[in-house]
């Protein structure tokens, strides 16, 4: 009898729409599923060992490890001390970077806004990546409540971490621990304050550095721990990353639910009140007279029309709505959003996030207006998260307005 | 060139569902131009008047505005005597949401409120505003005279 598959969780790559820039292909992709694996490969720490260079071969250290995962922190030249992982029966272990060495289940590039919405067309990758080869690795329990706790820094194919003299490392009680260059930031959708924290590579959480990759750590933690929930969000420095517990992704909507909300919307037949025609809402911006505007100033829905351009007093590019003559900085294309893990519920796509044109439900609009995500280094700001473009801090999302195709007897336009 | 769908969408509307007290027919030869008729509004001086205009569609429409004049003369402040009519939506408040329907509304409307502070024939905005009671009486008799 085939034993039964159980999934631990999904990680979905923010600023995607389904798929990576470039598309998804093998251990690249925009969501991953964590399932239990067929033989346990989980590791613990069982100890550490204080190593004098000066009188120790560098040699005889890698070898009284080679079966063994170990943790390596060089405190100067002469002193290191390896942590050492023993296999676990009970866990499964799970790495993610931007190495396609074989031990990174989940292989990442470095997240450009706006990149999920040009389809088909070839993505260049940025130069230099941000995002370490080795970032983050996930251990889940093999039994439930099939707890998922998260770390910093992922083993390479040698089984090994190495974090050098610069990285900011210090000993607690006996225990070594430190964080990675660029830092594993984890944001808990529970915590009540909203804010960013950082993790360590023993899993312990701290406030943020001063900066990103800042050589002295932020305050430690005690009342948060490294256990992934539902929500929680995981920045690995140019991707982000949203946790979706199995609980949820077998409750949240599905690619159905939010293609029949989109049928409600097209549902009610939205007139363009220039063209006279039907306009037709998807998943893609098409460049027919069907496809749907927002002039973001008003939220009126329109076909695309050249109307109405003008220079307004700051001498700006601007358009007049037709309808209702407000002028609008931006006139957008709306596209829905089809990433079924960023949405909160399965309402008709009646707004849109401002300015990059994703149409959403309200409480899926309200929700990533409320989340803060890793601007560079210093900055927090809301992102649409099937494209990550920043939204407008002053207005994250516009209401759509749209035109029914019978209109009321007063059909007038006010001037 | 083919009459674009919003003309013939327009068009079939304005037959189907007709604005009260107007009626408004294409030319069968041009479906660009057409025929009005705009029945003076109750309790204004041209009250029982059957006023014919000539509406035109330019190439441009619904970006530019359709060209409309009064056939029928008309004693009305912001309509002139070539039959010219002031009215803000038919130039510079000109919007491609607004349509020939919301054209003739405003023209109904414009009949029931003349307006002698932004006139187009000056010496009949000079008599509203000296005299509204003569000027009403005249507006009467043209309505008469020309409209019956």
């Amino acid at each position: 009898m085939r034993r039964q598959e159980i999934n631990y969780g999904e990680l979905v790559v923010l600023g995607t729409d389904g798929e990576l820039p470039g598309g998804n292909k093998g251990r690249r992709r925009s969501r991953y599923t964590l399932r239990r694996r067929p033989k346990p490969n989980g590791v613990t720490p069982t100890g550490q060992q204080t190593f004098d260079l000066s009188c120790t071969s560098p040699q005889l250290i890698n070898q009284s490890q080679l079966r063994n995962h170990t943790v390596t922190y060089t405190l100067n030249r002469q002193t290191q001390v390896v942590v050492k992982y023993e296999h676990d029966e009970t866990k499964d272990l799970f790495q993610i970077g931007r190495s396609t060495d074989p031990p990174i289940d989940m292989v990442l590039i470095d997240i450009q806004p706006g990149a999920s919405a040009k389809a088909g067309s070839r993505t260049v990758l940025p130069e230099q990546s941000t995002i370490s080869r080795f970032s983050c690795r996930i251990v889940c329990d093999r039994e439930p409540p099939y707890v998922a706790r998260i770390y910093a820094a992922g083993f390479d194919s040698k089984n090994r971490i190495f974090l050098g003299e610069k990285a900011p490392k210090w000993d607690m009680n006996g225990t070594m621990d430190g964080l990675t260059t660029n830092g594993v930031l984890i944001h808990h959708i529970d915590d009540q304050n909203l804010t960013w924290r950082e993790l360590s590579v023993g899993g312990s959480v701290f406030s943020l550095r001063e900066t990103r990759s800042d050589q002295k750590r932020g305050e430690f933690c005690p009342e948060f721990d490294n256990v992934l929930r539902d929500g929680t969000l995981i920045d690995l420095c140019g991707v982000t990353l949203l946790w979706r517990s199995e609980k949820s992704v077998l409750n949240m909507p599905k690619d159905q639910d939010i293609d029949n909300a989109l049928d409600r919307l097209n549902s009610i037949r939205v007139q363009c009140p220039v063209g006279l025609s039907t306009l037709k809402f998807s998943g893609h911006k098409t460049n027919d007279q069907r496809q749907p505007y927002c002039y973001m100033k008003c939220g009126h829905v329109q076909g695309p029309c050249d109307w109405g351009q003008k220079l307004d007093q700051k001498k700006q590019l601007v358009k007049e709505c037709p309808l209702c003559r407000q002028e609008s900085q931006k006139v957008v294309a709306l596209v829905q959003g089809k990433e079924a893990a960023f949405h909160i519920d399965s309402e008709e796509p009646g707004f849109t996030f401002n300015p990059c044109g994703h149409i959403v439900s309200l409480a899926t609009a309200k929700y990533w207006s409320q989340h803060k995500l890793p601007k560079g280094t210093q900055e927090f700001i809301s992102r649409c998260p099937f494209c990550a473009i920043p939204v407008d801090p002053a207005r994250p999302y516009v209401k759509l307005i749209c035109q029914n195709l019978e209109p009321s007897r007063d059909d007038s336009v006010s001037g | 060139m083919a009459l674009p769908r919003r003309i013939i969408k327009e068009t079939q509307k304005l037959q189907s569902e007709p604005v009260s007290g107007i009626t408004a027919t294409p030319d069968e030869s041009n479906a660009r131009y057409f025929k009005i008729v705009v029945v003076g509004p109750q309790d204004s001086p041209y009250e029982n008047g059957n006023f014919n205009l000539e509406l035109f569609l330019p190439e441009e429409y619904p970006m530019a505005p359709p060209k409309v004049r009064f056939m029928t003369k008309i004693y009305h402040p912001n309509i002139d005597k070539l039959g010219r009519i002031c009215l803000d939506i038919l130039k510079d408040k000109w919007s491609p949401a607004l349509q020939i329907r919301t054209v003739l509304l405003s023209i109904q409307a414009l009949l029931s409120a003349p307006n002698p502070d932004d006139p187009l024939a000056n010496d009949v905005a000079q008599l509203w505003k000296q005299n509204e009671a003569q000027a009403i009486r005249t507006a009467k008799e043209w309505t008469a005279q020309y409209a019956a």
